[in-house]
């Protein structure tokens, strides 16, 4: 019976698929684990950095510093430069997760109206810099995590990259895209706006929290909040990441979790229908064996 | 009271009030009490020191780190 035969060999190859993505299951949920516990350990000392900045920018004498909207409304005209960071990860397999990117990118374009040729890509990951790569932007960095640099590094070379183009008015804005690490469950790209920061309501700042006394050494103010403000948005972007690798792996465990089962499910069904066929063919024998002890008679 | 909070890389190591904190900033010790006018400081290496229930802790500071006091809050980053 060759019909017994292929479905057969059919089982036992899905049944080595299901052993492939269970592992990969696995794997993904000890490497959560310890990204989980780095993105943990983490959000205490970025949330304070958060509250430290959302104080400081109410200060009215702060506001000369170039993050605070140099480049802004320059050339309304031509249209703006915009630098997007984008976090991705360097495998697939995870789902939806970095395609999430991709359609929140997409998103962003058209919602604010960006030209397309305007866009300068600073990227992390292997997957999204293959897309853009593929659909022809402007990749001003990219680079991929297996490189073998530490993570803190790659988010410190990422912000130097974007900093410097901010700084020199090659682009006039900067928007990061990233997923959110919202439980083990669920993830979601959203896009935030990194520089230029904020302005708040000029009416709560002049007066009530406007002062700051900068620990003066020589010379020394320009280059405290120029380090503060730095190492503000490298604190944002290595938090970032560290979410991404977080949900990355919860992203690929639940996609495994769902294509174990769909195997499983699979299995059962053809193993229905190899015995229905099986049980046809016991059948046909029987009768014919009859037919057979019939004829004799 | 001053809303004291303190942390480093790996963690929280502090979030609570106090009557008084002391910090190792770049230029010198620095006592804050409340009503302190704002500043940020960077601080080097030290102790910082803070008072609750009249007994006094003390937390090192290895590396440095960023202070921060606004409004009787005081935000605290160490480096290491």
């Amino acid at each position: 019976m060759p019909n017994l035969k292929s479905i057969k060999r059919k089982i036992s190859s899905i049944k080595n698929t299901r052993q492939i993505t269970k592992a990969m299951k696995m794997v993904a949920g000890s490497k959560f684990k310890k990204n989980q516990a780095a993105m943990n350990e983490y959000k205490a000392y970025a949330s304070i950095y958060d509250g430290i900045i959302g104080n400081i920018k109410n200060n009215s004498v702060l506001r000369l510093h170039p993050f605070y909207g140099k480049n802004d409304g320059k050339d309304s005209k031509t249209g703006k430069n915009i630098g997007i960071v984008i976090i991705s990860t360097d495998r697939g397999l995870c789902g939806s997760f970095n395609i999430n990117l991709f359609k929140i990118f997409n998103e962003e374009i058209k919602s604010k109206g960006l030209d397309e040729n305007k866009i300068k890509i600073y990227v992390l990951g292997k997957k999204a810099y293959d897309f853009f790569k593929k659909n022809n932007y402007d990749i001003a960095f990219g680079m991929l995590y297996s490189d073998g640099d530490s993570i803190l590094n790659i988010a410190g070379l990422l912000c130097d990259a974007f900093i410097k183009d901010f700084e020199n008015e090659r682009i006039d804005e900067v928007y990061i895209i990233s997923n959110l690490y919202i439980s083990t469950l669920q993830q979601r790209a959203y896009s935030e706006k990194l520089l230029p920061f904020e302005v708040p309501d000029d009416n709560i700042s002049s007066d009530r929290s406007g002062g700051y006394i900068i620990e003066e050494t020589a010379g020394y103010e320009n280059e405290i909040i120029d380090k503060i403000f730095n190492n503000y948005l490298r604190t944002k972007i290595y938090s970032k990441i560290l979410e991404s690798f977080a949900g990355e792996q919860a992203s690929r465990m639940n996609a495994m979790d769902n294509a174990t089962r769909n195997a499983g499910k699979l299995i059962n069904k053809l193993t229905a229908s190899y015995n229905k066929a099986r049980q046809t063919a016991v059948t046909l024998e029987i009768l014919d064996i009859i037919n057979g002890v019939n004829a004799v008679k | 009271m001053l809303k004291l909070k303190i942390a480093d890389k790996k963690k929280l190591i502090f979030e609570g009030e106090t009557d008084f904190c002391e910090l190792p900033a770049q230029s010198g010790i620095e006592g804050v009490m409340p009503k302190h006018v704002n500043f940020i400081s960077y601080l080097a290496a030290g102790s910082i020191k803070y008072k609750i229930d009249g007994t006094i802790k003390e937390i090192e500071v290895l590396k440095g780190g960023l202070a921060e006091v606004s409004n009787d809050n005081v935000n605290i980053l160490l480096d290491s």
